[in-house]
């Protein structure tokens, strides 16, 4: 083995965005008055040289690539979700312009920081390598506990930055230990080592149970970072306390990340008909949405009510995820579908919080769902934009959440789990109920004596603006991008073979 | 026969000095016992023929990790008279113990099954420092290393952020 500068080009993105986050935080660190204005336009720029540098990859490379002696795969996959972490991250900037000097947050490093975490994340959604994996996890989880606790001043704040700390290292710990047991089997931690070990006759889970508890700690190690059920405690805490653009960022970003990187694994290197996998997260997704849904509707908090419907997501997505083991990548053409709901619920949420992000009182957010009443009448524009965001995401026809949630359930019939869609589909009506109370308090109930009044600003009106375009006109004509979901996750199989 | 002698030596002597860790009142002796157990980690360590594991052992957690312990015992200015008695295990804690109970089971019996596989004989200088910078330096672990970087360069401004007194 021996390193090719020329295999730079593929981790072009990551080192640009590197690299834009470097500029930005020496920018801030020299200048004596550091312009937030000037920063912000850098820090997008970083995102938009990415985004092209990420283009340029997937047109160059259209076979799947391993770089680095196979510490990267360089994939559609890979590629597709690099485009939704960049948004994400783009939304979590815009949103987070205003608020932050709202709240009286002017700590320069917030942008650099978003960079950083999203360096990571697109990292996470290339590692072909278990250690490269948790590098990854790491930088894109050290800038965000650092981001939930921005908020130094507020005690929500820092007790959701603490609880978010101490759970993600206790999940990293986890995730390290089953990485260490999968080596102690199989003698490498590259994804498709795994894969090769487990093609020899005689290796299976049933004689070393080691590579069972490893791919047990795997799964609980993700089912943290996801936040899916039993695994979810914490997010509800994090999420309401954590300043909203971050809280944006957490949901959409790491939810994009930590998914491919749980797929990657699964499918990659554990898709053998040897290890069952199926029935756990069958398990988890069931409780998953149920948990979700279920404790979103007594919130009196949009911020928390947000939170409680992450979880619920997450279990759509692990529906699917269940779903490979029945039927395998190539022959279930849905499973595309969790690539399009991971951009879609990033789309949608970007859209929801920057609406939420509008509403502080004396520098102190106010997120309650009664603060909303008489929206409509005083900002027609903000209620419907916010409005066709939390329909998208209750999965309401003609939104991209719609058409998300369509293959999902989709890919979960074509595994056979009719009983699995059933408990989502129940799950999915529950979720109408709650996402609907917002709207319409919003429309229909008369405002407060002193209601919050709405800090509309440009940045975050114009993640909006791109959120509720994005989520109508790719709801209406979704067809490309299911194809392009569809050829991506496909190029998954081309490392396991199936 | 020496070997085996010399590792339940080192793992009896490791074992007592973790012992003693939970046991004493005073945290600087606690800490001081932790020292001492790490060592015997690390001579365990030797005895596997994982040098690099061993040093590392040494410098990280005999060094860095436990000057960062007695700096904090020290900050917080505990003393061994102020420790509370032990709390009694709660029904929290029974739960805890047990689902430990349950993950420590699997642990046993997977390592025990181990046994039965044939792993064969680590490779020539398996686990020796140079081999450990070889796999680093010559590409095939480049990109992590170099990710690494990455990821104190993040820890070393966000711990700016978050301990500064005025922005």
């Amino acid at each position: 083995m021996s390193f090719d500068a020329g295999e730079l080009r593929y981790l072009s993105p990551e080192i640009a965005l590197f690299a834009f986050a470097m500029l930005v935080l020496l920018h801030d660190v020299i200048a004596r008055r550091p312009n937030r204005e000037v920063s912000l336009a850098v820090t997008l720029m970083g995102l938009g040289v990415a985004a092209v540098l990420n283009l340029l990859t997937l047109q160059s490379s259209p076979t799947p690539v391993l770089a680095f002696s196979g510490m990267l795969a360089v994939d559609s996959f890979g590629l597709f979700l690099n485009f939704v972490v960049l948004l994400s991250a783009a939304g979590a900037l815009l949103i987070g312009h205003d608020f932050l000097r709202r709240v009286d947050v002017l700590i320069p490093e917030y942008n650099p920081l978003v960079l950083f975490s999203a360096t990571g994340m697109m990292l996470l959604a290339g590692a072909n390598d278990l250690i490269l994996l948790f590098i990854a996890l790491e930088v894109m989880s050290i800038a965000l506990y650092v981001l939930a606790g921005i908020n130094r001043g507020e005690p929500t704040a820092a007790e959701a930055a603490f609880k978010y700390f101490v759970m993600g290292a206790f999940a990293s710990a986890i995730l390290l230990m089953g990485v260490a047991l999968v080596y102690g089997t199989v003698g490498s931690t590259e994804l498709r080592a795994v894969a090769q070990w487990f093609a020899i006759e005689g290796n299976t889970l049933g004689a070393t149970p080691m590579l069972g508890v490893g791919l047990a700690m795997l799964i609980v190690g993700f089912g943290f970072k996801v936040a899916a059920a039993p695994f979810h405690m914490w997010s509800p805490d994090v999420y309401q306390g954590a300043p909203a653009p971050v809280t944006a960022f957490m949901a959409t970003g790491v939810k994009a990340a930590g998914f491919a990187a749980l797929a990657r694994v699964l499918f990659v290197a554990f898709l053998d008909g040897k290890v069952d996998w199926g029935g756990t997260l069958w398990v988890m997704a069931a409780l998953t949405m149920l948990a979700g849904n279920i404790g979103a509707l007594v919130q009196k908090d949009l911020k928390r009510m947000l939170a409680y419907s992450s979880i619920g997501h997450a279990g759509y997505l692990l529906m699917a995820v269940a779903a490979a083991p029945v039927t395998g990548l190539a022959d279930n053409p849905r499973m595309g579908g969790i690539l399009f709901y991971l951009l879609a619920y990033t789309i949608m949420n970007i859209g929801a919080f920057s609406v939420i992000s509008l509403f502080t009182r004396d520098g102190a957010e106010d997120t309650r769902i009664a603060g909303l009443a008489g929206l409509a009448d005083r900002h027609p524009l903000v209620a419907a934009g916010l409005s066709v965001c939390l329909l998208s995401l209750a999965g309401i026809p003609p939104t991209m959440g719609f058409v998300g949630k369509f293959y999902l359930f989709a890919a979960a019939v074509e595994g056979g789990l009719v009983g699995l869609a059933v408990v989502g589909a129940v799950a999915g009506g529950i979720g109408v109920y709650y996402y609907l109370r917002p709207i319409v308090v919003m429309y229909m109930h008369p405002a407060e004596e002193h209601p919050v009044a709405p800090q509309l600003n440009r940045a975050a009106m114009g993640a909006l603006a791109v959120a509720v375009a994005g989520v109508l006109l790719l709801g209406l004509m979704p067809g490309p991008l299911v194809d392009w979901a569809r050829e991506s996750l496909l190029s998954l199989a081309a490392w396991s073979g199936t | 026969m020496l070997q085996a002698v010399i590792f339940y030596t080192l793992a009896i002597a490791a074992v007592i000095a973790g012992v003693v860790v939970v046991t004493r009142r005073n945290p600087i002796s606690a800490a001081l016992a932790l020292v001492v157990a790490f060592f015997f980690q690390a001579a365990l360590y030797v005895l596997l023929d994982a040098h690099f594991v061993a040093v590392t052992q040494v410098l990280v957690y005999a060094g860095a990790i436990m000057v960062l312990f007695v700096f904090v015992i020290m900050l917080l200015n505990l003393r061994g008279d102020q420790g509370a008695a032990l709390p009694q295990p709660s029904a929290r804690a029974q739960v805890g113990l047990a689902v430990a109970g349950l993950v420590g089971t699997g642990l046993v019996t997977s390592l025990d099954a181990l046994r039965r596989v044939d792993m064969g004989p680590a490779a020539e200088g398996f686990g020796t420092i140079q081999q450990v910078g070889g796999l680093i330096f010559d590409g095939t672990y480049l990109l992590p290393f170099e990710v690494a970087s990455v990821l104190l360069t993040v820890a070393m401004v966000g711990a700016v952020v978050l301990a500064k007194r005025e922005i």
